[in-house]
């Protein structure tokens, strides 16, 4: 009887301790997942010195992609998502950071290629981020015709994770909205961004070395 | 004995006790397996989610710096710490309620890892359908239920903590969430329906098995009982048998005794007879000698010596004298004619006392012979049997033919042979008696027959009806009156002891009859 209880004891115990090591190791992950990228100042019109062509008979859509970041195949299948919704509405630019790495992820090319009506840019030497204010791979921004900002942010919920969430429908409600004719828009939807950081910094590394 | 029924071996109630027991021991075995199945399943996923980190986020990056991803680590270290624990329970306790909850745990676990490795792909979903489904195999709806409740506490702690998650309270679609636990309760609610109704089944198999093994128990039981039984009879019926063969051999040496006492009847009959001759014989001798006429010889020599000083003058002038010559001259004839007739008588005698000595003899050889074998002329076998009855076939005036053909020497138990000769001869002897025939006709015939010798007794006596025919040799028949019923069964006997046979015909009564002893034919090697 002694023994009996004395097991039931050890196997709660072992329960317990095995699942809060796993709930600690979900619990990292998730958090690693959940980190919302660095925010910076975001124009809320179209850069004149940006060298990207607006639209200016449709929206525009600019995208900034990290070209080694396994986490903005998500982003891209959003945009899929989304872009399927209002189909020759929108002109895209995906801007792949190319100061960073010689040459973008082979399978994330490809996804952008499969845009409908995207123009694939490389970014050489970071300029075109730092005019758009992108720190963070997967950040997306929206202008009207006009070359005002309708939508800045991410397109997913989580990092390198798909699926429904807020920044995607906030886009496709951008996007209807730009295509509209009353798109003015006085407050910029926006969420917060989640990817591997485009430019490496001392606080970029420090965060690589804490995780 | 009790005749086997179905009724007395099918239990119309099973053993619900056997039942229960079989039933825990067959889902213990299930359970078993099933843990089994789960310690490679452990094993595959952590794998599999290593590789799915390496391929799809092997690195995260920071501009140009990069380091191992997050996910990478998390594959390695929480999949491994997912797996091991009920890879660990499943090897030291499997079977266990315990076990199998830790599984599922484990199992919804990996199913939350495998999502978020691959980027939350609607895909990977199905594994969390799929894992319900392979927990089903456990037959035990408990543990659905647990997978499911961790299931739900994981989307909770997701939302609670980390609103813009799938599942969080911020989404756009915020009852997904709610479209999900419908699919998985509607997986959860049929599998439990589908756990219920196999449980049942196979409690109700378990019922059918421990009504069979019931069955065959008593099977079992009916059987060891039957075979005692039979054991038991087989061993009445070898005592019985080895009784039956105990009075086989008692009635064999009854009969034997009764044929030998009825050989030596008739050989003392024949000596009897003999005897006759014998006292007959030596009677006359004595007669012959009582009344010889030696004392006038003594008479005549007194004379002589009487007048032996004047022996001229008595034997020329004495009338006595004179006539004594002549006398001596008949004197003389007559005693030789005593010594030719005591001569005569004394032969007879001779030749009596011999065929005695034969007869005794053959007697000799009938006692001490017993059981072996000697090479001996067919032909002299049945000599010896009519010799035996010789004084009885020439006092009853039978006339004896014999028909030798080519028969060979045979080895033989001469004894036995000559029992049954014997006996046939003195039954022919006896039907002869009782027979109306004119003259009495005694047939022996001795012949080879392929590989056998048939010795035949053919007689025209009184001859035997159809309905005795058949019982003629059965122990203790007989038509004559103080017979006993034992010479023809005991040389029946005698005859297949030898590998042979004794058969009777006849056309009926008054008909005569053939006896017939046929042996077969062991020749003797020394026999050219």
């Amino acid at each position: 009887m002694r023994n009996a209880v004395k097991r039931h004891w050890i196997r709660v115990i072992a329960v317990v301790a095995w699942l809060l090591a796993v709930g600690f190791g979900f619990w990292q992950v998730t958090s690693y997942s959940h980190r919302i990228g660095a925010a910076s100042s975001t124009p809320v019109v179209w850069p004149t010195q940006s060298h990207l062509m607006r639209d200016e008979n449709q929206a525009t859509l600019v995208v900034f992609l990290h070209p080694r970041c396994p986490c903005s195949e998500a982003t891209i299948s959003e945009l899929e998502r989304v872009v399927a919704h209002c189909q020759d509405r929108l002109t895209i630019h995906t801007v792949f950071e190319k100061s960073t790495v010689t040459e973008p992820k082979t399978s994330l090319k490809s996804m952008a290629g499969r845009l409908p009506g995207n123009i694939n840019y490389h970014d050489e030497s970071g300029v075109e981020g730092r005019n758009f204010g992108a720190t963070t791979s997967g950040y997306t921004l929206l202008f009207d015709k006009g070359g005002h900002l309708l939508f800045n942010g991410g397109a997913t919920s989580e990092r390198g994770h798909a699926g429904d969430n807020l920044g995607s429908s906030l886009l496709l409600a951008a996007i209807r909205k730009a295509s509209s004719s009353s798109s003015l828009s006085v407050n910029p939807a926006n969420t917060p961004v989640f990817g591997c950081p485009l430019f490496h910094s001392p606080t970029n590394a420090l965060k690589a070395a804490i995780l | 004995m009790k005749p086997i029924t179905l009724e007395s071996l099918v239990s119309p109630v099973p053993d619900q006790t056997r039942a229960e027991s079989l039933i825990r021991e067959q889902h213990s075995g299930i359970c078993r397996q099933t843990d089994r199945l789960f310690i490679y399943l452990m094993l595959l996923q952590w794998i599999a989610g290593i590789v799915a980190a390496m391929i799809i986020s092997p690195k995260a990056w920071a501009g140009t710096a990069s380091q191992v991803h997050l996910h990478v680590w998390a594959a390695i270290f929480l999949g491994g710490a997912i797996s091991a624990f009920p890879i660990i329970l499943a090897q030291a306790r499997p079977g266990q309620v315990f076990t199998r909850h830790v599984i599922a745990a484990s199992q919804m676990l990996w199913s939350a890892l495998l999502i978020h490795l691959t980027g939350g792909r609607i895909e990977t979903h199905f594994h969390i359908f799929g894992s319900l489904a392979i927990l089903a195999f456990y037959r035990d709806w408990r543990v659905v239920i647990t997978a499911s409740t961790i299931v739900a506490f994981d989307h909770f702690v997701r939302g609670l903590f980390w609103p813009l998650s799938g599942y969080g309270v911020l989404l756009v679609s915020p009852w997904r969430w709610l479209e999900h636990a419908a699919w998985v309760v509607f997986e959860v609610v049929f599998l439990i329906i589908a756990i219920r109704q196999s449980t049942a089944d196979m409690l109700l198999v378990a019922q059918r098995q421990a009504s069979l093994e019931a069955v065959n128990n008593r099977i079992e039981q009916e059987v060891a009982a039957r075979t005692s039984e039979l054991t038991a009879e087989i061993i009445e019926r070898k005592r019985a048998e080895a009784d039956i063969e105990n009075l086989h051999r008692d009635l064999l040496d009854v009969s034997r005794q009764a044929g030998m006492a009825e050989v030596a009847t008739n050989v003392l009959h024949n000596v009897g007879n003999v005897l006759n001759s014998v006292n007959v014989s030596a009677a006359l001798v004595s007669d012959k000698t009582r009344n010889s006429k030696l004392v006038n010889l003594q008479k005549a020599a007194g004379l002589l010596t009487e007048h032996s000083h004047d022996l001229p003058t008595f034997l020329t002038t004495d009338p006595k004298g004179r006539q004594l010559p002549g006398y001596f001259a008949d004197l003389s004839r007559h005693l030789l004619d005593e010594r030719s007739g005591t001569l005569k008588e004394l032969e007879s005698l001779v030749k009596n006392v011999d065929h005695i000595k034969e007869i005794v003899s053959m007697q000799q050889g009938f006692a001490t012979r017993a059981g072996v074998s000697e090479s001996v002329a067919a032909v002299d076998l049945m000599e010896d049997a009519l010799l035996l009855n010789d004084g009885a076939l020439v006092r009853h005036e039978i006339k004896v033919t014999r028909e030798y053909g080519q028969a060979p020497r045979i080895l033989v138990e001469r004894h036995k042979i000559l029992q049954i000769l014997v006996n046939l001869v003195r039954n022919a002897k006896f039907a002869l008696d009782e027979g109306f025939s004119a003259e009495k006709q005694l047939t022996v015939r001795v012949a080879l027959n392929g590989d056998t010798v048939q010795f035949s007794v053919i007689d025209n006596g009184v001859g035997i009806s159809p309905e005795n025919i058949t019982r003629i040799f059965a122990h203790g028949f007989t038509t004559r009156p103080g017979g006993h019923g034992f010479g023809l069964h005991s040389g029946a006997l005698a005859a297949k002891e030898l590998h042979g046979s004794l058969t009777a015909h006849s056309k009926g009564a008054g008909q005569g009859a053939t006896f017939v002893l046929e042996l077969p034919c062991q020749k003797d090697p020394g026999d050219r």
